[in-house]
């Protein structure tokens, strides 16, 4: 199966983490590359990875810190572990850093009794991502393209990490066309330059609208259903997605279409009112690439995500959790 | 900016007397993609009237009807009352100065904001984006208010693939901007403007 070089953005390669500047698509196709985990966190916060490529800068991290450390006592290579888990746990607030860090120290903790226990720890974390980890989000990707059938107009928000073009390709193997409405999703784009350019270099239709266009697709019946990507969830099936993802979740209720979720379950908040919402810098909408686009004086105000209640949601189609 | 307070949101391009309305020093302004009207049109208007313009993403409607920071909506429509409706004509305001009003035909209209079927009765005219603002408000209890906007401009030739005449993203995207959309006037609590409606064709 094609597979868009969105779906798997971080790659490590000896004592190099690859890890693919999201900021610079579709202008260009770069890696920045990371030695350590301070410059990955740096990434991290600087947004030039996101989402699922978030998920792989920690979890490579890990593996990247142990693989080049010279500290030889396993009792120290545990510390560092705890360490780096520490440093990315306090990196942004709304993505779960935490369970993904205290799954890697679980990994850690699983195999610390080895007398290999720095190379025992790394093949365990590569099994878990390349053949694990690659595998649920295929089978979710395939879950998706069940829902849907020939002739549905699919509306996304924000960028799924390479998914939606494998929602895509699954369609086309199960003989039905389908078509996409991409938001652009402002201010950072990831609609315009991620989620439109991989859709249409895989072939598949894809329109753009801007962000103000959801009700009247949905009024006009320009769109059948609804599928966005999650940040993070909540145990009772609340979850937090990009900015916008709200309105459009209250708006497909509203019009009575579907509105399913590509969903990673958790047990660690109880709900949605417990997901910290980052609150980012004002000219990250003011401005575009240094160009100030609003006149001295205005000020933003720039929440990066927003929270769905469960209620809203008709189906969460969730990476299986074993 | 950290907002904390409720402030009322603009939706849409007022028309230049409606900012003498408003009472309070700060107020969301929706930015209004593909041509950013609510940063380089009601920004500096409301700068003028010593009003802080918060600029907000046209995604962040929700949240912040949500999050308790909205006291009121306002919604803007471009057509107003004429004194004779001419049979097949809507007659707009020319852009401020002496030249003739101009008119156009419903097919010109049409045209113009993308509507392929004419606007229903019980509905008004709005800026794209202002359904999703009063649908918002209704399931957040909060007021919305119409007034008149200012008149069509050039939002038409602002491309979505750019902004600030910066590229975005590859060319060859296929884009959707419809300009216009119909609000239910049910929705609306208080209309300020005198507005006609275009019988069904």
């Amino acid at each position: 199966m094609k597979e868009s070089i969105l779906f798997w953005p971080v790659r490590l390669k000896g004592n190099t983490l690859y890890i693919l500047d999201e900021t610079l698509i579709p202008k260009r196709i770069v890696t920045i590359k990371v030695k350590n985990y301070k410059q990955a966190i740096r990434a991290v916060v600087d947004m030039k990875t996101r989402a699922f490529g978030q998920f792989l800068t920690v979890c490579y991290t890990f593996v990247l810190e142990l693989k080049k450390t010279t500290l030889t006592s396993k009792e120290e290579q545990m510390a560092l572990l705890k360490k780096i888990a520490l440093a990315f746990n306090s990196s942004r607030p709304t993505f779960p850093f935490e369970e993904v860090t205290s799954m890697m120290l679980g990994f850690a903790q699983k195999v610390y009794m080895s007398t290999n226990f720095k190379e025992d720890f790394i093949k365990m974390i590569d099994g878990f991502l390349e053949k694990g980890i690659r595998q649920k989000r295929y089978d979710r990707a395939c879950q998706a393209a069940l829902l849907l059938k020939d002739g549905d107009v699919v509306l996304t928000h924000c960028h799924v990490s390479g998914e939606m073009s494998l929602i895509g390709e699954f369609c086309s193997l199960q003989k039905k066309r389908v078509k996409f409405f991409a938001t652009e999703t402002r201010p950072y784009f990831q609609g315009s330059r991620l989620t439109a350019w991989e859709l249409k270099k895989s072939g598949l239709d894809v329109t753009l609208v801007p962000d103000n266009a959801v009700a009247k697709l949905m009024s006009d019946g320009d769109v059948t259903c609804v599928i966005v990507g999650s940040d993070r969830s909540a145990e009772n099936g609340d979850f937090a997605n990009k900015i916008g993802t709200y309105q459009i979740a209250l708006l497909a209720k509203h019009f009575q279409i579907p509105f399913y979720v590509l969903a990673q379950p958790s047990k660690k908040l109880i709900s949605g009112r417990d997901i910290p919402i980052e609150i980012r810098e004002d000219d990250e909408i003011l401005t575009f690439e240094g160009k100030r686009l609003s006149p001295r004086g205005a000020v933003a105000f720039y929440p990066g995500f927003d929270v769905v209640e469960n209620n809203l949601v008709t189906q969460h189609i969730n990476v299986d959790a074993n | 900016m950290q907002i904390n307070d409720k402030i009322p949101l603009i939706f849409g391009v007022p028309d230049v007397s409606f900012y003498e309305t408003l009472k309070e020093k700060k107020v969301f302004v929706a930015e209004l993609r593909p041509a950013l009207e609510g940063m380089n049109v009601v920004a500096p208007v409301l700068l003028k009237n010593k009003i802080t313009p918060v600029l907000i993403c046209d995604n962040m409607l929700g949240f912040c009807m949500k999050q308790g920071l909205v006291s009121k909506v306002f919604i803007f429509t471009p057509l107003e009352k004429a004194a004779v409706l001419k049979r097949g004509l809507l007659p707009l305001e020319a852009d401020g100065d002496s030249k003739p009003p101009s008119v156009h035909t419903v097919r010109e209209l049409r045209s113009l904001t993308g509507f392929t079927h004419a606007v229903s009765r019980d509905s008004v005219l709005c800026r794209t984006g202002s359904l999703i603002a009063a649908l918002l408000a209704q399931e957040h209890k909060i007021p919305v208010y119409l007034f008149k906007a200012k008149t069509l401009s050039v939002s038409r030739q602002a491309s979505l693939l750019k902004i600030g005449n910066k590229k975005v993203t590859v060319s060859s995207i296929k884009t959707y901007v419809p300009l216009f959309e119909e609000v239910p006037e049910i929705l609306i609590a208080s209309n300020e403007v005198t507005t006609y409606r275009v019988k069904r064709m």
